[in-house]
């Protein structure tokens, strides 16, 4: 491509975004709400405790972390149209069922990983106190696992900002529709009018997921974090 | 108040960590078990607080069978200390304390109330270090607030597992002292782990030595020292024999050549670093070999707290007592009783700095030359007795 031709095709995306922003933006927040945070925010309510669950009993650890492992193996786009014979038909709907099943294994994992990882002394200390088993899961593993749980949501966010763009394989909405339409018509414009502001999102995603897991790690265990 | 009755306990993997443990702990007691690693100690203890079930056997918590009881409520009327601390380190040193207490439901100002009235107990300030978090403590306050966390609840029973055993020689003398004041003020009952037959001697109102998971000799220190039950117990109370006659000996016989030191030109965040790394309370300050004085953790409270940028040079207090290498030792002794103090400097006359005389290096002393004249003693009655043994 000559760089006049580049040149061109940024011109035209800027008018496009220029003529049609309101509908850009509809596309922006569908995508953010409907594609991202509901399939992310299901994955949290429900990856978070079976990564509990997972550290309690091995035999649950072994069905969730491999069922994970084979949900995370699934090509995206796979994923996503099979839904469709499945019953759910097109549109958003199988598009939010596999983005929360994708969100799934980062979450449970980081999870699992972030209790596991406090220190058998510490766990020994606060049953030796007298804690319960759930006071020993409220008290010290959540709090201490709060940083690599963050991170995991994290992981899930951006992931699944970017995979949604799929979701207009499957008659979905967001951003996607923009790409999938320039490839269609062979408007690589059309393409970018998609592509950027997903890849501007996905950016900002983990830059402000970031700040929020420092945000909610309490301050005397970042000190010790930082020590170790 | 504590009662083995036959225990014993075989792990998965066919360990038998303790071979058939009888053994009774009177109220008010400072007991110290004792014993090479391995030989079963911290399982014993933590059968008691039942974070190990025996295999056989019954243990008895006044009167009680343990595995009768509650477990949680059985814990939170027992204080446990740690080697590794084991405070939150997400919680503030208030909150830490404060653990026990609010488990068993008491009210917040009660709770509090509790804090301030532990924290001074040990020196510390509780406006100064209710509020920070564990990792902003060195290594010796963090152990301190480990035992007033086990004290919070004012348990009788204290369960304590080589609590002093990562700090450093003189931080733990110092809380070594701290806790036998805490103990006859208090008249807690104490089960004590450690490998350390010094600090078994310093502390213990009673002895019981263990090895293969039974117990070898029971007794008070006197009796351990003077009349060591066998082989085993004569070579554990003095390992490294030493064969000077105290009187001859010199400071740098003894001496702790390895202090924690600091430069001048160092910040306070990195002297407090070097604290907690280290697991001491304070630093030698020294300056191209030559000693210029201490600083204590809690001289750089202040500072740390106002954010002040300041250097190590500008807390400094003077030089504790100092001596050369080649001060008899029964002067190093000397002062360090007179002084009230719990090290001397050994500096030579060019003021570069040697090392440090503990009271701990002092006892361990004493006992290897007791321990000698002992086996001297020992071998004329044998002979005597034509070899017959004991
Ligand atoms: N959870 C465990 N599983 C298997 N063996 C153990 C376990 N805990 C301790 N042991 C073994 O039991 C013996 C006694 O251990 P321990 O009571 O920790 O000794 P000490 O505290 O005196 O060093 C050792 O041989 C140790 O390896
Ligand atoms: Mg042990």
């Amino acid at each position: 491509m000559s760089q006049v031709k580049i040149l061109v095709t940024l011109n035209k995306m800027v008018e496009y975004f220029a003529g049609n922003s309101s509908e850009i933006w509809a596309a922006i927040s569908e995508h953010i709400l409907l594609l991202v945070l509901v399939p992310v925010g299901l994955a949290v309510l429900v990856a978070v405790p079976l990564g509990i669950l997972a550290t309690r009993y091995s035999l649950l650890e072994r069905i969730v972390m491999g069922l994970g492992n084979v949900i995370q193996t699934i090509p995206s786009l796979a994923l996503l149209a099979l839904f469709i014979p499945l019953g759910l038909g097109i549109g958003n709907k199988p598009a939010i069922v596999a983005l929360f099943l994708y969100s799934l294994l980062p979450i449970m994992r980081n999870t699992y990983t972030g209790i596991k990882g406090v220190s058998p002394e510490l766990k020994e200390a606060a049953a030796g106190m007298g804690m319960t088993p759930m006071q020993q899961l409220f008290k010290v593993e959540l709090p201490l696992a709060v940083p690599v749980i963050m991170a995991g949501v994290r992981t899930a966010t951006v992931i699944a900002i970017g995979t949604a763009t799929l979701s207009a394989m499957v008659g979905g909405g967001g951003l996607g529709r923009y790409i999938v339409r320039g490839l269609q018509l062979m408007r690589d414009y059309l393409i970018l009018v998609g592509a950027i502001p997903a890849a501007v999102m996905a950016l900002l995603a983990d830059y402000g997921l970031s700040n929020l897991e420092r945000w909610a790690t309490p301050e005397g265990l970042r000190l010790y974090n930082e020590q170790r | 108040m504590v009662k083995f009755e036959q225990v014993s306990k075989v792990f998965a993997g066919g360990t038998v960590a303790v071979d058939n443990l009888n053994l009774t702990i009177e109220k008010g007691q400072f007991v110290v078990l004792v014993g090479p690693s391995g030989c079963g100690k911290t399982t014993s203890l933590k059968m008691i607080n039942r974070l190990i079930e025996p295999t056989s056997g019954e243990i008895y918590i006044h009167d009680q069978k343990a595995r009768s009881l509650n477990v949680v409520e059985l814990r939170r009327n027992i204080g446990y200390v740690i080697q590794t601390v084991g405070l939150l380190p997400h919680l503030t040193v208030a909150a830490n304390i404060a653990l026990v207490p609010q488990l068993k439901g008491w009210p917040r100002a009660k709770c509090q109330e509790r804090v301030e009235e532990l924290l001074q107990m040990v020196g510390m300030d509780p406006a100064v270090y209710g509020d920070r978090y564990p990792a902003q403590l060195s290594g010796g306050q963090q152990q301190r607030i480990g035992v007033l966390r086990a004290l919070a609840a004012d348990p009788e029973l204290i369960l304590m597992d080589e609590p002093f055993g990562a700090l450093d020689p003189i931080t733990r003398e110092q809380l070594q002292l701290e806790l036998k004041r805490l103990q006859e003020q208090l008249k807690k009952t104490i089960i004590f782990v450690t490998h350390d037959m010094n600090e078994a001697l310093m502390l213990a109102d009673r002895i019981v030595i263990m090895k293969n998971g039974s117990v070898v000799q029971d007794a008070t220190p006197e009796g351990i020292l003077r009349h060591p039950a066998n082989d085993f117990v004569a070579s554990f109370i003095g390992r490294s024999a030493q064969p000077q006659a105290v009187e001859e000996l010199e400071v740098k016989d003894v001496m702790n050549t390895a202090p924690v030191t600091i430069e001048p030109e160092r910040g306070l965040g990195e002297a407090l670093a070097r604290m907690q790394q280290q697991r001491v309370d304070s630093l030698l300050v020294v300056k191209d070999g030559v000693l210029k004085g201490t600083v204590r953790a809690r001289d750089l409270y202040p500072y740390l707290l106002r954010n002040e940028i300041a250097s190590v040079s500008e807390v400094l207090s003077l030089v504790p007592v100092a001596v050369k290498p080649d001060t008899p030792l029964s002067v190093a002794a000397a002062k360090l009783m007179d002084k009230n103090t719990n090290l001397v400097v050994v500096v030579d006359d060019h003021g570069e700095l040697k090392g440090v005389v503990t009271r701990a290096s002092l006892v361990g002393v004493l006992l290897e030359n007791q321990k000698s004249s002992q086996t001297t003693v020992e071998n004329h009655v044998l002979k005597a007795a034509g070899g017959a043994g004991k």
